[in-house]
C-alpha cells in the first residue's frame, strides 16, 4: 500500500471519562501541518478536555495521540512538541515580560545570545517591542495575551495549542487579536489548533472547524461547508441562524408542514429542512407566514415569522423597502432556492 | 496620607508608642547608666555595653544559632506541609490549615513538658530504645541540650512559619505551574523557578517569626536545655532579677535584636539571590 503523507496531528479512538461521565467519547481527528483548526462547541461538550488531551495534561482513558507520526499519548506535556496558551494566560508574575517569554529557552539552557535574539523576534511578532522590562501586573489583558502568545511561540511548536485565547477580551480588541493571530499564523506558517464556544470566531480565524456536542464530533469540514451544509440539525442551530422546519418524505418528494415541496432523495420517513436566514427572501408566492419581529441591526435587518404550521422562520435582509415592508403582522411569502435547503433526517439529531 | 487615614491610625499609633515605643527607647537609654550596690544611677557609661561584648559574645552566638537552626527547620518543614495541604490536599487545604491554628491552642508550657517526657532519661524515647534493644542504658544527650530545645522550638513554632507560607502558596495560579510544564519544567524547576520565586515574602515571614520567637526564648533553654544547651535570654533575665543590673541586661537584649536583624538582614538578601530570576 502507498504510504499516505501522513497528517500532523492524528488521533485514534481517542476518549476521556471522569467516573461514569464521558467528557470525550472515542473520536478520531487527522489534522494537516498548516491547519488553523478551530474546536467548536458549547460549554460542558468536552472540547478543552480535548485539547488538554493533545497538549498532555489530561490523561485520555483509550486512544492514541500522534504527531508527526511519533506516538507521544505517555509523554507529558514537557516533552511533547506543543505549547499552549491558556485561558487566564498563567503568565509568572515574579517575572518580567522578557523573562516570561525567555522562560522556556532558559529551561533548554540556550545560549543567552540566541535566547535575547528569539526573544527580541517573538516580541516583535506579537508587536510588544520594547515591553522587555515590564512587569506581568502593568500590562493590560490584550498585552498579557500577547506575552502567552510570545511565550508559546518562542517555542517553535509543532502545534501551539490556544484555549479560549479571546474569550477574556472585549469586543474590539478581539477582533484586533483575532487578525494578529491571522497574520501570525501565515507569518511563521505553523499549525494552531483552538477551542471556542464563539462560532463567530472560529469562521474568523479558522480553515478548518471541528464541531462537538456532549463529547462527540458533530461535524467537520471548511466554515463554509459547516455553515452551509451543517450535518446535523446541532449543527445546523449551533452555527449561526437557521429556520428549521418539520417534513415528511415520501417517493423523493420532502413535503413541508408549512406547505412548500422540495424534491429530495433518501429513505420515506420523517425530516428536517434547514434553511439560513440570507436564504429566505419575500416573494409573491412560496413559504407564507406572519411577521412577528423585526430587528434593525444596522446593514440589515432581521425578520421573525410564524408559517401557518407554528413554526419560526428568521430571515435576514439588507435595510431597504423590502424590509421596511415586513412590520410584525403583516402576511407575506418568503421564497428560497433550491439549493438553499438542507434536508437532514430525522436520525441526524 | 489623608486625615481620615490618621485619625483611625492615631488610637493604636498611641498604644503602640505608649506601651513600646517609650518604654523601648527608654530601656535603651538606661544600657548605657551604670549601676553602683543595687542602685541605677544616670550616666554616660558603655561598661554594660563591654560586657555585653566581652562576656556574652558566644552566648549570643549559640542563642542565635539555635535561632536559625530553628527558622530553618521551621520554614523548609513548614513549606512542605504547606505545599502538601496546597496542592495535594485539594479541598482539605484549609481545613489542614484549621488543624494547625489548632495545635496553637495546646500551650506553650505543655509542649515543653511533653518533650522532657519523651526525650527524657526515663522517657518515651528512651525506654522504646532499651525495650528494643537498640541501647542497653538511656541515652542522656537527649534532653538537656541545644538539640533537645530546637525540638520543642520547632514543634511549638512550625505553625507560625506554615501559615504565612500556606497563604502566599494560595495566590501562585494552577495555570501558572501548567504553563511552566507546558514550556518544559521538570519538577525541580517548577520549584525553583516558579514557586518558590513567587512565595518569597511568604517563607520571609515564616523565618523571621520562628527565628525571632526562637532566638528571644528564655523558658525553653530553661527547662530542656540544661548548660549546654542555654540561651541569652536566660541571662538577660538573670540580670534584670536576680542581679538587678538593668544596664547589663538592657544592652543585652539590644545587642540581640541588633544581631537579629544583621541575621534576618543576611537571610532576605541570600533568599532573594537564590531565586533571583534566572538570565532571561
Amino acid at each position: 500500500m502507498p504510504a499516505l503523507p501522513s497528517p500532523l496531528l492524528r488521533l485514534e479512538g481517542l476518549s476521556k471519562s471522569f467516573g461514569p461521565t464521558v467528557a470525550v467519547a472515542p473520536l478520531d481527528l487527522a489534522v494537516e501541518a498548516g491547519d488553523f483548526c478551530a474546536i467548536l462547541g458549547p460549554s460542558g461538550c468536552g472540547k478543552s478536555t480535548l485539547l488538554r488531551m493533545i497538549a498532555g495534561f489530561t490523561e485520555p482513558s483509550s486512544g492514541r495521540v500522534l504527531i508527526d507520526g511519533q506516538d507521544v499519548t505517555a509523554l507529558g506535556p514537557e516533552q511533547r512538541p506543543t505549547n499552549m496558551v491558556f485561558q487566564g494566560y498563567g503568565l509568572f508574575p515574579h517575572l518580567t515580560v522578557a523573562q516570561n517569554v525567555a522562560f522556556g529557552l532558559a529551561l533548554r539552557k540556550r545560549p543567552p545570545a540566541e535566547t535575547a535574539g528569539r526573544v527580541a523576534e517573538a516580541l516583535k511578532l506579537v508587536r510588544l517591542e520594547g515591553f522587555d522590562d515590564r512587569s506581568i501586573d502593568k500590562l493590560s489583558g490584550g498585552q498579557q495575551q500577547r506575552v502567552a502568545l510570545a511565550r508559546a511561540l518562542i517555542m517553535r511548536p509543532k502545534i501551539l495549542l490556544l484555549d479560549e485565547p479571546l474569550a477574556a477580551l472585549d469586543l474590539k480588541l478581539r477582533q484586533q487579536m483575532q487578525e494578529e493571530l491571522r497574520r501570525i499564523h501565515a507569518d511563521i506558517g505553523g499549525t494552531f489548533i483552538f477551542v471556542t464556544h464563539d462560532q463567530g470566531e472560529a469562521f474568523a480565524l479558522a480553515n478548518r472547524v471541528v464541531v462537538m456536542n456532549a463529547g462527540r464530533v458533530e461535524q467537520l469540514g471548511t466554515p463554509q461547508e459547516v455553515y452551509r451544509t451543517p450535518a446535523s440539525l446541532f449543527v445546523a442551530n449551533f452555527v449561526g441562524e437557521a429556520s428549521i422546519l418539520k417534513g415528511e418524505r415520501r417517493n423523493g418528494m420532502v413535503t413541508l408542514a408549512a406547505g412548500p415541496e422540495i424534491a429530495s432523495a433518501g429513505p420515506d420517513g420523517p425530516v428536517s429542512a434547514m434553511i439560513r436566514p440570507e436564504r429566505l427572501q419575500p416573494a409573491a408566492q412560496g413559504l407564507a407566514a406572519t411577521v412577528v419581529d423585526q430587528q434593525f441591526l444596522g446593514e440589515a435587518v432581521r425578520v421573525t415569522a410564524l408559517t401557518s404550521s407554528g413554526e419560526r422562520i428568521h430571515v435576514r435582509l439588507p435595510d431597504g423597502p423590502d424590509a421596511a415592508r415586513l412590520v410584525p403582522g403583516s402576511k407575506v411569502a418568503f421564497a428560497f432556492a433550491p439549493d438553499a435547503v438542507r434536508i437532514l433526517e430525522e436520525s441526524a439529531r | 496620607m489623608k486625615r481620615g487615614a490618621v485619625a483611625l491610625l492615631s488610637p493604636a499609633g498611641a498604644v503602640f508608642a505608649a506601651v513600646f515605643a517609650i518604654p523601648a527607647v527608654m530601656l535603651f537609654v538606661v544600657s548605657f547608666w551604670s549601676v553602683r550596690s543595687f542602685k541605677l544611677s544616670p550616666d554616660v557609661s558603655l561598661a554594660a555595653w563591654q560586657r555585653f561584648f566581652t562576656e556574652y559574645w558566644d552566648l549570643t552566638l549559640y542563642t542565635l544559632l539555635i535561632g536559625i537552626s530553628t527558622g530553618v527547620l521551621c520554614t523548609v518543614l513548614g513549606f512542605i506541609f504547606a505545599y502538601a495541604a496546597r496542592f495535594r490536599a485539594g479541598r482539605h487545604g484549609d481545613l489542614l490549615m484549621l488543624a494547625t491554628l489548632v495545635t496553637l491552642f495546646g500551650g506553650y508550657l505543655v509542649k515543653i513538658y511533653a518533650w522532657k517526657s519523651i526525650l527524657g532519661a526515663d522517657g518515651l524515647l528512651n525506654q522504646a530504645l532499651m525495650l528494643t534493644g537498640l541501647t542497653d542504658a538511656p541515652l542522656a544527650f537527649l534532653i538537656y541540650s541545644r538539640s533537645a530545645v530546637i525540638i520543642a522550638l520547632v514543634h511549638f513554632l512550625l505553625p507560625f512559619a506554615i501559615l504565612p507560607i500556606y497563604a502566599s502558596l494560595r495566590n501562585v495560579s494552577d495555570i501558572s505551574l501548567e504553563a511552566a510544564r507546558d514550556l518544559g519544567a521538570s519538577t525541580t524547576q517548577l520549584l525553583t523557578r516558579v514557586i518558590l520565586p513567587q512565595i518569597q515574602a511568604g517563607l520571609f515571614s515564616a523565618f523571621a517569626f520562628s527565628f525571632l520567637l526562637a532566638a528571644g526564648d528564655y523558658v525553653t533553654p530553661m527547662l530542656l536545655g540544661g548548660t549546654s544547651g542555654s540561651m541569652l535570654g536566660q541571662f538577660v533575665l538573670l540580670e534584670f532579677s536576680t542581679r538587678f543590673n538593668w544596664p547589663a541586661g538592657s544592652a543585652m537584649s539590644f545587642g540581640l535584636l541588633l544581631a537579629c536583624f544583621v541575621v534576618l538582614g543576611a537571610a532576605g538578601y541570600l533568599m532573594r539571590m537564590a531565586l533571583r530570576p534566572r538570565p532571561a
